[in-house]
Formats: structure tokens, C-alpha cells, sequence
């Protein structure tokens, strides 16, 4: 089966983390047949169509062109990468704040689990991400599913450049006499 | 109206985890836990909501073996009125908390549902939309300001180009992130009386959802160790460098 990439975009061109996924994506079509296949929803989708068409990996591009999609409101976005998630292995999102806002409506109407923030991967179904206090101390977890066939859908993160302090790491110490007393 | 918190007990965000020695897991059998701080501000968010007047009752609600009591307890000690405790000692996945949360929200009917945007722990950045998508409801994720006017709630959200303010209809769901609030202290009268308020303990059995997991953790690793700096003696090395080691000219 193909697998589906969800685009973002400003309606003129797509963005960074969305190149990020489709390299994810070629990474992971490598252990399926099928290719990859880029999903656009918006208002007045011609530029980014024309864009999209050009890079480098994606052998199909979708557009669901609708006026109420313009602002790419989760809930909106969601219904429609439902309506065609079922002809897809995997579903991809940039892990932006807008694609962190439409996977997991996604994963939890196909009742799957998701994954967030990958980093890298290494089969159709093993992924490498970070966590427990990512950037300052990242321990890789591999995750597989073990029941889901359609296994879907796994973030992609561009490649961090600059490691930011953890914004929690920022806060002053606070004493706490909860956590004492309890 | 009534507004129901989801709080996770995590590792505290002081501690610096370590990962076991045969890489199954992080090793936290013997560290401190807290409350998590995004469940954190969303608790501290519910409760000016309620001395504001708009909210009438906060809901506690955390998923989890008995040991997340005593993140209930915290929460009850910050405002929170009453607690419910989901219990089941199985690892939970967003998807699963997801569904014991809606399960919990068809009992309660709240009107609100805050939570924290994500857990320090496994950072997944899920439970709240996925409640969203299971009930049904809309989100608006990672609020950095949070109004309720008539049945509707504007909230200001932080996004990557800078901040959007969307406005929903109740009930919906709002994910805490850090500039929404700060925590107050809790004090220890608070933490006195927050021992007679009550906390129900619920099997998560008892809710019938299949909270069984899709994912499995091969292994647990220390990211590589960064390596030191070099000196180079001049241009033209760097240039080399750039070219066939970094590769990003």
C-alpha cells in the first residue's frame, strides 16, 4: 500500500517539515510497494498543487480544495484525511503545531496509536524518537506495533539544527510542599 | 459548568533519568514523582476559572495505579474539588488514557476538559486532541490564554508562526501550555483540607474499554554522546570538511 503524507502549507508553497516527511515517508515506502502520496487541504490550492508536484519523491499529489479548509482547522482537516486514510499503509504529518493538532484526531478514529516526533526509520513498522525531556536527554525508544496492520501515523520532525533548552528547564524552582507532604 | 483535569503523574522535572543497564526502559523505581507541569497549569487554569465564577465544579481525573493518588491529592490541594481515579496497573498509551477519559466524560458530561499539552515523560502530545476526536468535540491545543464567554471559550493558541485565537463551542477541549499560567504554591492548610475532599478510586474495568496497546518499546538507548570540536588550521579545511564530512555545501 502507498503511504499518505498530510501536508502544510501557506497556500503558495509547502513547508520545511512537510519536506522533512516526504523524506520519512520515501524512507518508509522503501519496505512497501505503492510510492508516496501528498495530501493538500485548503482554499485556492493551485500554487502549492504546482509546487508539490515538483518534489523530489512524491508520485501523487490530492487536493481537496474547499473554502472552509482556508484556515486548516483541526477538525476539519481530520475529516478529510479520514475519507481517504483507508487506501493508505501509513498516514505522515510534519510534526508542527498544526500537524500535532490533526494526527492524533487521526490515529484515534482509526483507533491506532501513533507516534509522535520521530527521528528516524528503521522498518515499515520500527521507528526511533526521542523522549523523557527530549532535547537535554533524549533516550531513543524504538516502537512496533504488535496488532495494528495499519499502523499509522508517525510525525516526522526536521532535522534539529539548534537544540533548544527545554522550556520546563527554564522555570525557577519552586519549593513544593505537595509532593513533600505527600 | 463543570470542568474536568486530566493530571499524570510523571517523574519530577528535576530529575535527570537514567536509563536502565539492559536499555528496557528508564529506570524509575526509586525517583521522585510529581505532578505533571503542563497538567500542572491546566489544574491552576480550572481553578481561576472557578474562583472567577464561570466554573462551578473542578474534576480532578488521573489514569493509572494507586500511586497517582497523591498527584489527585496535589490537585485537590490547588482547587480541584473532587478527584476520580482511573485504576489499572497496565502501561497506559495516549490512545488508551484517551478512551478511559471519554468514557469518564460520557459519565461526568463536563464542559469543559482541561489538560496539559503533553507529558514530560513520553512526550507524546496526544491525549487531548484524540479525546477531542473520540467525543467528538472541538480542540484547541496548546492555549495560551483562555476566556468563556456565554457557550463558547476563545482561546489564544501558541503556533509555530506566532499565536491564533479560535473560538469553540462547549463542550470542548483545551490543551495547557506553559505562558498560560503559573502554578500557585500549594500550601499546607490547602494540603490539610485536600485530605477530606473526595477521591474515588475506579477499576478501569469497570469503564469496558479496550485500553490495550498498539506500540511496544524494543529498547530504550542514551542518545550518542556528542563528540568534541576540532581546530582547523585554515579555510580551505573548513571547506573540505563542510563538503565531504558534514555535507552541507
Amino acid at each position: 500500500m502507498a503511504v499518505l503524507i498530510v501536508g502544510e502549507h501557506d497556500h503558495q508553497g509547502l513547508n520545511a517539515a512537510t519536506l522533512c516527511a516526504v523524506q520519512a515517508a520515501a524512507q518508509v515506502s522503501m519496505y512497501l510497494d505503492g510510492g508516496v502520496h501528498l495530501l493538500l487541504t485548503g482554499s485556492g490550492l493551485g500554487d502549492v498543487a504546482a509546487a508539490a508536484l515538483h518534489v523530489n519523491g512524491v508520485g501523487k499529489v490530492l487536493c481537496i480544495d474547499a473554502p472552509h479548509l482556508q484556515y486548516g482547522l483541526p477538525e476539519e482537516v481530520a475529516v478529510q484525511v479520514l475519507s481517504v486514510a483507508s487506501s493508505y499503509s501509513h498516514v505522515l504529518f510534519p510534526a508542527t503545531a498544526w500537524g500535532k493538532g490533526i494526527a492524533p484526531r487521526v490515529a484515534a478514529r482509526l483507533n491506532t496509536s501513533q507516534v509522535s516526533e520521530v527521528i528516524a526509520v528503521q522498518d515499515a513498522r520500527t521507528y526511533v524518537r526521542p523522549s523523557t525531556r527530549a532535547t537535554c536527554w533524549p533516550p531513543c525508544i524504538t516502537a512496533t506495533p504488535s496488532r495494528c496492520s495499519r499502523f499509522a501515523p508517525p510525525a516526522s520532525r526536521p532535522p534539529p539544527r539548534k537544540v533548544a533548552w527545554p522550556r520546563w528547564r527554564r522555570w525557577p524552582l519552586r519549593r513544593r510542599w505537595a509532593a513533600a507532604a505527600s | 459548568m463543570k470542568c474536568l483535569v486530566a493530571v499524570k503523574r510523571v517523574v519530577d522535572y528535576n530529575v535527570k533519568v537514567q536509563v536502565k543497564s539492559d536499555q528496557s526502559d528508564v529506570d524509575i523505581a526509586s525517583v521522585k514523582m510529581s505532578m505533571n507541569p503542563f497538567d500542572e497549569i491546566a489544574v491552576e487554569q480550572a481553578v481561576r476559572l472557578k474562583e472567577a465564577g464561570i466554573v462551578t465544579e473542578v474534576l480532578a481525573v488521573s489514569c493509572g495505579s494507586v500511586a497517582s493518588q497523591d498527584v489527585l491529592r496535589t490537585a485537590l490541594a490547588m482547587g480541584a474539588d473532587r478527584a476520580v481515579l482511573l485504576q489499572t496497573d497496565e502501561s497506559l498509551q495516549p490512545l488508551a488514557v484517551a478512551k478511559l477519559l471519554k468514557a469518564l466524560a460520557d459519565r461526568e458530561k463536563p464542559d469543559l476538559v482541561l489538560v496539559g499539552k503533553q507529558a514530560i515523560d513520553n512526550d507524546c502530545n496526544q491525549t487531548g486532541q484524540m479525546l477531542a476526536a473520540l467525543a467528538d468535540w472541538p480542540q484547541a491545543s496548546f492555549a495560551s490564554e483562555v476566556q468563556i464567554e456565554g457557550g463558547c471559550v476563545r482561546v489564544k493558541r501558541e503556533v509555530d508562526a506566532g499565536l491564533e485565537t479560535v473560538e469553540l463551542d462547549l463542550p470542548a477541549v483545551v490543551t495547557a501550555d506553559l505562558r498560560l499560567n503559573e502554578p500557585r504554591y500549594v500550601t499546607l492548610p490547602n494540603i490539610m483540607k485536600a485530605k477530606k475532599k473526595p477521591l474515588d478510586v475506579v477499576p478501569a474495568a469497570e469503564l469496558d474499554v479496550d485500553i490495550r496497546s498498539g506500540l511496544s518499546v524494543l529498547r530504550v538507548a542514551e542518545p550518542p554522546k556528542r563528540s568534541g570540536g576540532v581546530k582547523l588550521p585554515d579555510i580551505a579545511a573548513l571547506l573540505d570538511k563542510l563538503r565531504h564530512e558534514a555535507k552541507v555545501i
